[in-house]
């Protein structure tokens, strides 16, 4: 289990030359993103993003004892899910697109009406009131054995290229650009709904003054927080706007599930072999012990806005095509792992074999990471000289993780929930390209001469390495070489330095240097 | 009537010699074993290089190409040639061995393994150059905190530590006969040897500060000990 840069190279290559002619218009009608957009047919699309996010799913899959109650949090997790994919995408209801749910994490679009910028804001909006007034009020007095959930949420508005990957039976929608990205940035832990100033201006006056102003220090940007609505004020909005929901049958929906999925039909196990995602769902669930990597083309977002306010969007698409796909095959054929998502230009995978053995998974996960950036630096690089000013950013953690597949028929995530997956999601974030920022604990994990190539930022209480590849891992570890004699082999493919003898190779001890 | 000139004509270069004979087979190693290296002769100076790179592969198929010149001296084989960091890939520091000009410091020059009588003399060389130039990717990948295996001290420091090995790391035996290296004492071979052992200097460190002075030359021990020691003038021996 290995990285090859030749093996890359060909990889990177032949998706290159198998991948046609990339499209980009500007989306000016009324379509199915799901069925139009592909990895060559994109589209630039206006448009709210929403992110929405109930941090506590996190804890609960985390701390959440065995037996009954760990089956309340799956329960509860599909039920919020699927209820919440209906009110998203319900035609009757916000008319939106789901994009997906990154754990307990909604990203949705907006953009509909094309190009009505009010009324596009005004539904990402209410979608926002309408989701914290579900979780407040008909979600958890439905589970009032799970603590009280709140919800957290993030939008922005503006252009946004859609595409999609092209794998088959695998595919997921991709947006890239400044909306989708500063949906998901503004988000915080807590229990705090705010919008960005762009989406804010964009607003009605009458949903304006739901709002104050804040400083994101983070960011150091102003944003704008929602704070209370009273139901009676929400549901006229809602009659304004045109949009039904029915916090009835949205009751009735929930209800009418958990009698569907009761507790005693769902199931969770540990997994000895890789699992099979596609084989997950309400009733076959994994829980186990594993590492979490985010690797983020680092710079995309402003590179693909550059690019297409410069024409020049399909080149940066081929880019990113071209990092993605090799990312996806780095972690699945290189190192076995599970290849969960792709979130725009950033992919989350996940190791959990071998099963316990948290020191090779840990192993493994950086090993991941290490190959995502010597990709980028030294293939992608090579091949694609216009994403010289890009680089990968990756986080790793590891920890107990719920892994399965959610929601309503026909439109399931693949979702990894955990405190570890949050974390490494973070860790990701929080570095510039080129970084690899893992937990103390994986670190504790490595090998002597790996560890050294990590340091400590005490700032963010993780271990940083900087602009590690597989060949510097390799002559990290051999440090300790040149003390005994070595076996040199050279010929037209160059020379290589090893400890062991190859067929023609030359051994000496190599001389005692000195320098006058 | 034959008259002897007395004006000597110039020497012919190393790689004229023998009808190009030591060429020729210097050529047909480098040919198998380092073939993207070129031997190059400037007409100007009548000097011989060779130049090119010298590719290294990792195991995961990286390849890190670092260019190279390898000077000759005029006296080829007779001393061995001279290694530089043609492109400027690394900085100079003598903590990674590199002086002036790019120069490769490969070893300690009385140590150095060169034997002129070696048919494989020059591949050897390019062995312990390719190997000088994984130990710089190895200190650079390692964050260039320890020199990657073993090495002599900067400079008279390391000469001392080599003459400190040849007197079996006896301080006290290379303070006594420190002066008789640099040939300020000399003393009589059936006389009592300066270390103090009470034994004729013929048994006992005759032979061994004759091979120091030998190894390291009497030019370089004048070099290394007549010069102004710029940072301590107090040390200055003479």
């Amino acid at each position: 289990m290995s990285w090859n840069y030749n093996t890359s190279v060909n990889r990177v290559q032949a998706h290159l030359d198998g991948m046609g002619e990339i499209e980009v218009e500007k989306l000016v009608r009324d379509a199915d993103l799901h069925s139009l957009l592909s990895e060559t047919c994109c589209r630039d699309i206006y448009g709210a993003h929403v992110y929405v996010n109930v941090p506590n799913f996190a804890d609960l899959a985390t701390i959440t004892a065995e037996g009954e109650d760990y089956r309340r949090v799956i329960q509860g997790l599909h039920l919020y899910e699927r209820e919440v994919a209906r009110i998203v995408e319900g035609e009757d209801i916000f008319d939106g697109v789901r994009i997906h749910f990154q754990g307990a994490k909604l990203h949705a679009l907006f953009f509909r009406p094309i190009d009505n910028t009010s009324v596009i804001a005004a539904r990402a909006v209410l979608l926002q009131m309408v989701l914290r007034h579900f979780v407040c009020c008909i979600f958890n007095p439905e589970f009032p054995k799970l603590p009280n959930l709140s919800l957290s949420g993030g939008a922005d508005i503006g252009l946004a290229i859609g595409t999609k990957n092209g794998h088959r039976g695998d595919r997921e929608l991709l947006f890239l650009g400044a909306p989708a990205n500063y949906a998901a940035k503004i988000l915080t832990g807590t229990d705090a709904i705010r919008v960005t100033a762009a989406i804010h201006e964009a607003l009605p006056e009458a949903l304006q003054r739901y709002f104050t102003e804040v400083e994101d220090r983070r960011l150091d940007a102003t944003v704008h927080e929602l704070g209370s609505v009273p139901v009676e004020e929400l549901d006229d909005l809602l009659d304004e706007y045109g949009l039904s929901w029915d916090r009835e049958a949205s009751l009735q929906r929930l209800k009418d599930d958990k009698a569907l999925y009761p507790l005693n039909q769902i199931e969770y196990s540990d997994a000895e072999v890789l699992i099979d995602m596609d084989s997950l769902g309400i009733t076959n669930n994994k829980r186990v012990l594993a590492a979490s990597v985010f690797g983020d083309v680092s710079g995309f977002t402003a590179y693909i806005d550059k690019s297409v306010g410069e024409g020049e969007a399909k080149p940066a698409l081929r880019v990113l095509h071209a990092i993605r796909k090799e990312m996806a095959s780095i972690v699945k054929h290189d190192f076995d792992g599970l290849r969960v998502q792709f979130q725009g230009d950033r992919v989350q995978a996940l190791f959990h074999l071998p099963k316990g053995d948290d020191e090779h998974i840990a192993a493994r996960a950086v090993d991941t990471a290490i190959a995502l950036n010597s990709a980028m630096e030294l293939v992608v690089k090579k091949l694609l000289p216009e994403a010289k000013e890009l680089g990968i950013a990756v986080g790793v953690s590891i920890g107990t993780t719920l892994v399965s597949k959610l929601g309503t028929r026909g439109h399931r995530d693949r979702i990894c929930i955990g405190d570890s997956v949050e974390n490494a999601a973070t860790y990701q974030e929080g570095s510039a390209g080129g970084e690899i920022a893992v937990s103390s604990i994986i670190h504790g994990h490595l090998d002597d001469d790996l560890q050294k190539l990590f340091i400590w930022d005490s700032d963010r209480r993780l271990y940083i390495a900087t602009d590690l590849t597989q060949d510097k891992v390799e002559r990290a570890r051999k440090a300790s070489l040149f003390k005994q004699a070595v076996h040199v082999a050279s010929g037209l493919q160059g020379v290589s330095v090893s400890s062991h003898a190859t067929s023609g190779s030359r051994s000496f001890v190599p001389s005692k240097s000195f320098a006058e | 009537m034959y008259r002897r000139s007395h004006s000597r004509s110039k020497p012919k270069p190393w790689f004229e010699r023998e009808g190009g004979e030591i060429l020729r087979a210097e050529q047909g190693l480098v040919q198998a074993h380092y073939p993207s290296l070129t031997f190059r002769a400037d007409t100007e100076s009548g000097r011989m290089y060779l130049d090119g790179q010298i590719t290294l592969q990792a195991n995961c198929g990286v390849a890190t190409s670092i260019a190279v010149r390898i000077s000759f001296p005029p006296n080829y084989p007779e001393t061995e040639p001279t290694a530089y960091d043609a492109g400027g890939r690394f900085p100079v520091s003598a903590d990674r061995h590199i002086i002036n000009e790019g120069q490769f410091c490969l070893w300690l020059p009385p140590c150095c393994p060169w034997d002129k009588d070696d048919p494989s003399r020059l591949l050897r060389f390019l062995d312990e150059l390719a190997v000088f130039l994984e130990r710089q990717l190895v200190y650079d990948a390692t964050g260039r905190q320890e020199w990657p295996g073993p090495q002599y001290k900067h400079g008279t420091a390391g000469y001392e530590e080599f003459m400190l090995s040849k007197l079996a790391n006896n301080e006290e035996d290379f303070r006594s006969l420190l002066p008789v290296i640099l040939g300020q004492l000399r003393p009589g071979r059936n006389e009592p040897c300066p270390c103090g052992s009470k034994q004729k200097y013929k048994r006992c460190h005759a032979s061994s500060v004759a091979d120091i002075v030998s190894r390291i030359g009497r030019n370089t021990l004048d070099f290394l000990y007549k010069r102004p020691n710029l940072r301590n003038p107090a040390a200055t021996m003479m």
